[in-house]
């Protein structure tokens, strides 16, 4: 049975070029070139791995960003997806994760997947929410950190990932699931790849063609305000103890201090 | 992206009208950005491995076909990309730069004997190998060298003899680089009733056939990777459709031919020899620019920043023969010209030598460890030197033609004027 799975994706600033935050609205600053993140990729190869599409699967990327940006889903494409659907409005300017969470809902909707994946979190914002909003917006069951994801006929095998090791959970399709990074390899996208994801199809949707009203997102819509930001404190240099025969003993009441032994 | 002119020293005009080689943004920017991908994942980190223990790099060679690096120059009818020698040279600068010896298996690929298949061998020759190769099932290697005719090709004794509708072939090549893994190679030969360079052509032979055996492989002061293998070939049989080019006994036209298609692999040999030296220049100006003695900075020093002025000169030279001769492929029929190719190979053969020496040299004792890849570099681009027609021949080739009032591309030449 073939399988329809959608893959959300954010397309942020590269971490590796200096981040700026824009000093009225404290949000980070999305004008310039935006990569595929790093830790969508994971959820990008594990559905190409449980929906190979040469296999008649269907791979489809959902991604909302500003200025008709598709750098980051061209990779995606290139490592093999079907299609994109991009979400890209003026109006969406400032939204917080449950508006972002609105428009990716209204977009997945129109796909009807069988299989919902997105990472744990983004590597920008960390806010680790939205996943969990858009499953509640579809109706859907969803399960968080996945370290493997297997599909059997119309339910889904989790391993979720727990600090003391790992639940087995299993869902009935459709079902939204989260992807913790490192659990997959993800592919480079081939040379043919690149030059294929070119011409793969690329949605490219206002938030009037997905119905929804420009006063629920954007700045307008937020219910969530960053009204302050402050820079981290600069960590303060280590103790070095020189050893005059007496290192030891130091190193142990310096450990009894902080309550380690 | 704007910075793109800045980032990249080869793009002169972005419609490159002068030298189409360098006209490198678009595509060929987004295949040496894979390339780079590749070479710094996944041929880096095991450089030192393949080097070491004088291994196969089995696992370049993976990334090398997950990335469809192999068969770029192969046409997409056959399952290729169809592109062409700016392309393949641009891959193997980015994949040289981190290790030679996993470049060549691309070379062979790209600039090698499927590029003869393409061009001259029978379409049933084609259909058979030609797919295998752009899917990475195998590669190819190359067998002209005999141990009496290396420089002096036309010297070898590779001979076929008539068998029925076919022939049988016995030769003994001694210098086949990565001929003990190769799927099938390219052997140069006497078609019967050849003389000289008379009536030489070349057959493709797979390596599983009766009668073909690998004798032994060099142990070579580099390129420990991919190496080079002795190859016998007793009484194998090779079929019509095996020709790739038939020798007649009355002419040395295959051979001329031949000898034209090694262009491709000269290149590819100057594009590796380029991309290892932009390696070790890399490498050095780190060094100095952290390297403190005495209070001062290496980099600081104005002799050795003169050093880094004549490597980085000779090195951009280099470059800009090697992107004049595959940007002239297309115009010259498919195959780099031979005059500019030869000055490719010639300088980025000689700078090479010079940058990878003198950036051992910055390094200071560090930079003759084998800890240190500069150390691995100057060993790997050595043996560059000699494959691909050694650096005399190729000044043979331009001197002669040179005095005989040939030149190269471009409008500063009186070609043939008396003046
Ligand atoms: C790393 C490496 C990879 C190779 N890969 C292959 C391969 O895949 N397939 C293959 O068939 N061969 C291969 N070769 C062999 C290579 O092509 C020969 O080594 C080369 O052509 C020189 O031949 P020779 O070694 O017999 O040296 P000789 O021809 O004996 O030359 C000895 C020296 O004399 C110089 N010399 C010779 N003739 C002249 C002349 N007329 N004028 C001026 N100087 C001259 C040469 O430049 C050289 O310095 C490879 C060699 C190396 C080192």
């Amino acid at each position: 049975m073939a399988m329809n799975v959608v893959v959300c994706v954010k397309q942020i600033p590269d971490p590796a070029a200096p981040a700026s935050l824009d000093p009225v609205t404290h949000t980070l600053e999305r004008s310039g070139k935006l990569i595929l993140d790093d830790s969508d990729a994971y959820g990008v190869e594990m559905a190409l791995q449980l929906a190979p599409t040469d296999a008649g699967n269907e791979v489809t990327l959902v991604s909302m960003a500003p200025n008709g940006e598709t750098s980051g889903l061209r990779t995606a494409l290139a490592m093999g997806a079907t299609k994109a659907i991009l979400i890209s409005d003026p109006a969406l300017a400032g939204s917080d994760a449950l508006s972002t969470a609105k428009v990716l809902a209204a977009a997945i909707k129109r796909v009807e997947p069988d299989l919902v994946l997105a990472a744990t979190e983004s590597t920008d914002g960390y806010t680790g929410t939205l996943p969990v909003q858009v499953a509640e917006l579809l109706g859907l069951p969803s399960v968080t950190f996945a370290k493997s994801v297997s599909v059997d006929g119309a339910s889904v095998k989790v391993e979720r990932q727990t600090e003391a090791g790992y639940d087995e959970v299993t869902s009935p399709l459709p079902v939204v699931v989260t992807v913790t990074a490192g659990v997959v390899e993800p592919r480079y996208p081939s040379f043919k790849g690149i030059m294929a994801a070119k011409s793969k199809p690329v949605d490219v949707l206002s938030i009037a063609d997905l119905g929804i009203d420009a006063g629920q997102v954007g700045a307008a819509g937020a219910r969530q305000e960053i009204t302050d930001v402050s820079e981290a404190e600069s960590r303060s240099s280590g103790e070095i103890v020189v050893d005059e025969g007496d290192g030891a003993a130091r190193i142990v009441s310096f450990l009894e201090q902080i309550k380690v032994v | 992206m704007t910075s793109h002119a800045r980032s990249d020293p080869l793009v002169v005009s972005s419609s490159g009208d002068q030298f189409p080689g360098f006209e490198q943004d678009g595509d060929r920017a987004e295949l040496r950005a894979l390339a780079r991908a590749v070479a710094d994942r996944e041929l880096a980190p095991n450089a030192a491995r393949w080097d070491e223990n004088e291994e196969f790099p089995e696992a370049s060679w993976k990334a090398l076909v997950q990335a469809d690096l192999t068969g770029i120059t192969i046409a997409t009818q056959y399952g290729g990309s169809g592109l062409g020698d700016v392309e393949s040279a641009i891959v193997l600068e980015e994949l040289a730069r981190a290790d030679v010896s996993s470049a060549i298996l691309a070379q062979l690929s790209m600039n090698g004997p499927p590029r003869v298949i393409q061009h001259l061998g029978p379409e049933v020759l084609k259909q058979r190998w030609l797919p295998k190769v752009a899917r990475g099932e195998l590669f190819m290697s190359i067998g002209i060298t005999e141990a009496d005719a290396g420089s002096a090709v036309g010297a070898m004794r590779a001979q076929l003899t008539p068998d029925g509708d076919g022939y049988r072939l016995n030769a003994y090549k001694n210098y086949s680089t990565g001929g003990h893994r190769a799927g099938a190679t390219l052997v140069w030969c006497r078609f019967p009733g050849s003389e000289g360079t008379k009536g030489i052509g070349a057959v493709l032979i797979d390596s599983s056939a009766d009668g073909v055996s690998v004798v032994g492989t060099h142990r070579n002061m580099g390129l420990h990777g991919s190496t080079e293998a002795e190859l016998a070939y007793d009484d194998v049989w090779v079929d019509r459709d095996d020709v790739v080019i038939a020798g007649d006994p009355t002419t040395a036209d295959a051979f001329r031919t031949l000898i034209g298609h090694l262009n491709h692999e000269r290149c590819g040999n100057a594009a590796m020899c380029v991309g290892a030296a932009q390696g070790a220049l890399e490498r050095a100006v780190r060094y100095l620019n952290d390297r403190v003695t005495g209070g001062r900075r290496l980099a600081d020093l104005q002799g050795l920043q003169w050093k880094v002025a004549d490597m980085a000169t000779a090195l951009e030279g280099a470059r800009l023969l090697l992107y004049r001769a595959v940007g002239l492929s297309e115009a010259s029929g498919g195959t780099p010209p031979p005059m500019e190719s030869a000055m490719a190979k010639t300088a980025a053969n000689l700078a090479a030598k010079f940058v990878c020496d003198e950036a051992m040299q910055l390094l200071g004792g560090y930079g003759y460890s084998r800890e240190e890849p500069v150390e691995r570099a100057f060993r790997d681009i050595r043996g560059l030197c000699f494959g691909g027609g050694t650096i005399e021949i190729q000044r043979n080739y331009i001197g002669q033609n040179v005095l005989r009032g040939k030149s190269p591309a471009g409008p500063a030449w009186r070609n043939g004027e008396e003046t």
